[in-house]
Parts: C-alpha cells; structure tokens; sequence
C-alpha cells in the first residue's frame, strides 16, 4: 500500500515506533534485534522551530539529539527518514561526512545509504526491501499542528463515550482533555489553550452543521444529546463521516483555520 | 427463604441430589437443574438499578456479607436468582429455575445494564476447560453474519449447528477430529464435561461460552463450586493478560515513553474490510461496537470507536488479513472477548489473537 499521500511528520514517528512491536501487519525489524522504546520526542525542535520542513534542517541537527542538544558529537546506530527526505538529504550528509547507516521507509523497508550497520542482526534484517502493507501503528494519535480531520474521529468518539455513559455535559476544555488522553497533564498550559481553542472552534463547527441535531451549548457548556438506539447510534456515525468529508479547506478556513496556522 | 451460605449450600445439593435419584428412578428431573452464570462486573451491587427493562428486582442481604437474595419480578412473574459477589469482578448468579426465563432475564441484565457483561469464551477457553474432565459432548454453533451467500465459494460454510452429547468421550474427539480434518467450523459453544471420582460422578456439567454452567447431573455440590471458581480464575488471568496490554503514553525525560500493547487478530482467510467494519461498528448486538471511519485507503481502515456496552473508547486497524485493536488506559478488556469470540462465531471459526508474546487463546 502506498503511504505517499498522507505520510507526515507523525506517521514518520508512528513507523519508527512501530517497527519495535512484535507484529505479522507491520515489519518488526526493531523488535527482532531487541530493540524497545524507551523514549519517544514528538517535538522535534531545530532552531526554535518544532517539527521543521525538511528543507530547513541543517545537517547539524541530523548528528544531534533534537531536544537537550549535547555538546559533543552523537554516534547513532541508524537514521529512518521518508522517501523524499531522505533522497533530499543524502547529498549532505554525504558531504558533511556523516555514514551513519540510513533507512528509507515508505512502500518499501530498507537501508538505502551511509555505512554498513555495526550490529549484525540489524545488516541482515534491513538488507533487503521488505513491503509494507499497512499503516503504522497509532501510537501517538494527533499533536498540535495536526489538522483537524486527524483530530475530528477522536472528538467524535470522546461524544459518543459520552453519550453512553451518561456524562452528556461537558465544557470544551474537559474535551480536549478526554480527546488526547492521560498525555493532557503533561502539556504546558499554553499548549494545553491553544489545543482548547482549537477544539472550542470545532465543536462550534460541528454544532452549527452535521452534528446540529446532537450538540448543543450556553457559552462553553456543552450536551451531547444522542438516542440510545442502535439505528439513532449509526445515524450519529454516519453523520461525524460526513462532516468529516466536508472538511475542506474552505470550511477550515471559515472557522478557523487562521488560527489553527498560529498555533504552528 | 435462606438466610446464609450453608443454606444456600444445603439447598442445591438437596435439588441435585433429588434430581439425581429422579433420574435414576423415573428418568426426569424433579426441580429444575441447578445452574450458575458467571457474570462479568465493572460495578458494585449498589450500582445496580432496581428496575431495568421489563424487570425489577429486590436484593436481601444474608448473612454472609457477599451473598445476596435476588428476587427478580416480571409483571406477575417471581423468580429467585442468588447473588455471589465474593470474586468482585466476577459474579455469580445461581438458580433452581426455567432455564428460559433465567435466560431472558440474564440477556436483559447483560444488555441493558452498563458495566455488567456476560463471559464470552473462545473455543479454545472451552476446549481448555476439557482436559481435566471426561468429555461427554459439545455444540457448535457458527453462522457466517457478515458475508452474503453470493459472496462465499464452493468450500464456505454458511451456517451449522450442532449437538452431541455421548457416554465417553472417544465419539467427542472423533466428531472434532474429523470436522478439523475437512475444515468444518469447530466453534464450540458449549462443552459437556463429566467429573468421576472412584466411579462416582461428582458432577456432570455443561459449560456455556457466555459463563452458564449447568449441572446435568451430581452429588456433590462443591465440586460444582469449585469447577465454577476454576473457570472464573482462568478467565480472570487471561483477563489480566488483555488489559495489561492497554496502551497509554506516560511522561518521561524529555518525552513520553510508550505503555502497552495492540491486539493483532489474524483472519484465516482474507476479508472485505467495508462488510467487516460495517458489521462490528454499527452498535448492535453481538459486537455492540460504534465508530467512525478514517485514514481509509484500498485495504486499510482505521476506526476510531466506542464500546456501547461500557462507554470505554477503543481503536482498531482494519486490514484483509488482519486487525489491531488498541485498548486504552481503564478500558474494560471484556471488549477483546467479546470481539474475538464473536468473530468465531459470525465470520471467521479460524481467527487467531495474539499479542506481543503470542496467541492470547
């Protein structure tokens, strides 16, 4: 299956990560070789920028940590880029003498350039082109600057989890919160307002077009009102997978969609 | 009325026994069986509603603090369940009544109520369950609910039931034998299991995939007990199993470190992901899953979704081959049974869960 079209910062994230889980769907070269996670940096942060354009890394940040930069050089056992990135950046990292081993993932799994891997186990696995068949694992579902049909399936099913447990009031913070999950508490608070903001506009979206007949507010309470029935159930469904068709550019643009480019 | 465990002890072993001689003598039971369902809990009994669906229900105390009276009415109707909340996530409900009527008030109690659930035993949780007994029978159940009959080849089976109930267990192992042999559905939704002691039956016992046990016939009471705690605890620790894969993102230094595991469930053969995910996620009965769709290429889905029984959110990848499900953090994992046994029973007898270590059944 061809990733090419939707493959962002995130599914390059989710991939790493997926290759150390033990899976028939997904290539486990990671797990083979005994490799676990043990941390995982979804801010990548060059020059003040998070999660830069590949065009404005410089080769410096390709050798360094992106979070606590150390002063001294970084050896590291492997870089996993996407296709374009890495075709886009071989040359300079080439010429910067940088070798360590690089692996392109994409349609296919494979080391493609730098030197040879020190580990054995790792040589044999990345050596020849494995196929990938499906998406990565959703490890880390949606961050920040995700655009809002990344987010909206995880707004819609917080509503519905709602809904059957009876806590049909809410404000859009509580959300927001219950949206991203046990990662909430751990966000600065500025980040923490502007996700809010983010989802505040979105639920007014939502309110004032396919999901009118459930939403409903006073300021910011909201009551999520949805019949228990299996066929009122199916209806809500099929009313977030519309909604979430509509959601094109001019629509981000008419509520909000400026302010979702601020965050970024 | 009784009014403590001993009691309500004496009071079974009575009914069996009396049925056993019935049996012996005129070759039909004199009371009902004694039958026990064992009931899946997220709850405390005072959470239970006192009217639900077309019943209400009283609960006296006794004088054991875990063992309850239930007196469940329907219209005019009275029956008497007893109420055994000793294991808190497990319950257990027994009764001397129409099995019926215990059956209809179970399916409303298990439906209607949140938090409550009946088991869901894969076959192989069943076929577990044999190898300690005599083996005197089985059913099978499988009837293919996704797919339309234009859409099966030659060799697919769309539906068959069966029942067999035998005197030893050699005609058991052979009807199994030779249905693996020719690739017929061996989902078992009931097994018959005879317990012998020194020539004694302790007990003859029918165990249901959805946690009713009844007692076709014994003599001793707490041996029907104990088989019951013992089925309890296997489903306990593959209970355990399950939810210590829910997945979350914890703090870390300088990120998050990544917690838990998702399910990957293999199909025996290959699917339509449109078919299979329009049956799971439309909200009724027996997935009773909802979701929306997204990240939808040619053979792959993603659903980001809600089990209606409990409330708790799930996700889950949908491919032709296979499928992940990721629990998260306090979700319930009677979901990855009821999944997974339904599953075998509606669309694939052949499907196979595991985790990081392996198969979970």
């Amino acid at each position: 299956m061809s990733t090419e079209a939707s493959f962002d910062h995130l599914d390059v994230i989710n991939s790493v990560l997926s290759l150390a889980f033990n899976l028939e769907s997904y290539p486990n070269h990671l797990y083979k070789a005994g490799y676990h996670i043990s941390r995982i940096e979804p801010q990548f942060n060059v020059n003040g920028t998070l999660n830069p354009e590949y065009q404005k890394i410089s080769t410096r940040n390709l050798v360094e940590k992106g979070i606590d930069i150390p002063k001294e050089e970084m050896e590291f056992d492997v870089g996993i880029f996407g296709k374009e990135n890495i075709e886009s950046l071989k040359d300079r990292l080439a010429e910067k003498g940088i070798k360590y081993p690089q692996v392109v993932i994409d349609e296919f799994i494979q080391k493609r350039y730098g030197d040879d891997f020190k580990d054995p186990v790792l040589r044999e696995l990345f050596s020849e082109p494995v196929k990938i068949n499906s998406k990565p694992l959703l490890i880390i579902k949606f961050v920040e600057d995700s655009p809002f049909k990344k987010i909206a399936p995880f707004i819609f099913n917080t509503l519905m989890a709602r809904s059957v447990s009876r806590r049909t009031t809410f404000t859009s913070r509580e959300l927001t919160e219950e949206s991203l999950g046990e990662i909430w508490d751990h966000l600065d608070k500025d980040l923490q307002k502007s996700l809010n903001g983010k989802i505040r506009k979105f639920l007014k979206h939502c309110k004032s077009h396919e999901l009118k007949d459930y939403l409903s507010n006073r300021e910011d309470a909201w009551t999520i009102e949805i019949n228990e029935h299996w066929k009122s159930r199916k209806k809500f469904s099929d009313d977030c997978n519309h909604l979430m068709r509509n959601l094109s550019q001019k629509i981000l643009f008419d509520f909000g969609f400026e302010e979702e480019n601020e965050l970024e | 009325m009784i009014s403590s465990r001993a009691e309500f002890h004496r009071l079974m072993e009575k009914t069996i026994n009396t049925n056993l001689r019935s049996m012996e003598e005129r070759g039909e039971f004199a009371d009902y069986a004694v039958k026990t369902n064992i009931i899946e809990s997220n709850c405390s009994v005072k959470d239970i509603p006192k009217s639900f669906g077309d019943y209400s229900f009283e609960l006296k105390p006794t004088q054991d603090k875990f063992l309850y009276v239930m007196i469940i009415k329907k219209g005019t109707d009275k029956i008497i369940l007893y109420l055994d909340t000793y294991f808190k996530r497990f319950w257990k409900l027994y009764n001397i009544e129409k099995s019926l009527t215990v059956n209809n008030f179970i399916s409303q109690f298990t439906n209607n109520l949140l938090k409550v659930d009946s088991l869901w035993m894969p076959h192989q949780m069943l076929n577990d369950l044999e190898k300690d007994y005599i083996n005197v029978g089985f059913s099978i159940k499988f009837k293919q609910e996704i797919l339309e009959d234009e859409e099966l080849s030659e060799n697919d089976i769309s539906q068959l039931t069966m029942r067999l109930w035998s005197k030893g267990s050699k005609p058991t192992k052979g009807l199994i034998n030779l249905l693996e042999k020719n690739n017929y559905p061996t989902t078992k939704t009931s097994t018959r299991l005879l317990n012998k002691k020194d020539d004694e039956i302790k007990f003859l016992d029918e165990v249901f995939f959805d946690g009713k046990v009844t007692v076709s016939k014994g003599t001793d009471i707490e041996e029907h007990i104990h088989f019951v705690d013992d089925i309890i605890d296997d489903y306990s620790e593959k209970m355990t199993q399950i939810e210590d894969n829910r997945m979350y993102l914890e703090s870390s230094v300088g990120g998050f470190k990544s917690n838990g595991y998702p399910f990957e469930i293999k199909f025996s053969k290959s699917q339509s992901i449109e078919k299979v995910s329009d049956k799971l996620i439309n909200s009724t009965s027996p997935f009773r899953l909802w979701g929306v769709i997204h990240d939808k290429y040619d053979d792959f889905l993603r659903i980001a979704g809600v089990d209606t029984h409990t409330g708790d959110k799930f996700n889950m990848d949908l491919m032709p081959d296979h499928a992940r499900v990721y629990l998260p953090k306090e979700a319930c994992g009677n979901v990855i049974f009821r999944l997974y046994t339904n599953i075998q029973h509606s669309l694939d007898p052949g499907v196979m869960i595991s985790d990081e270590h392996g198969s979970i059944f």
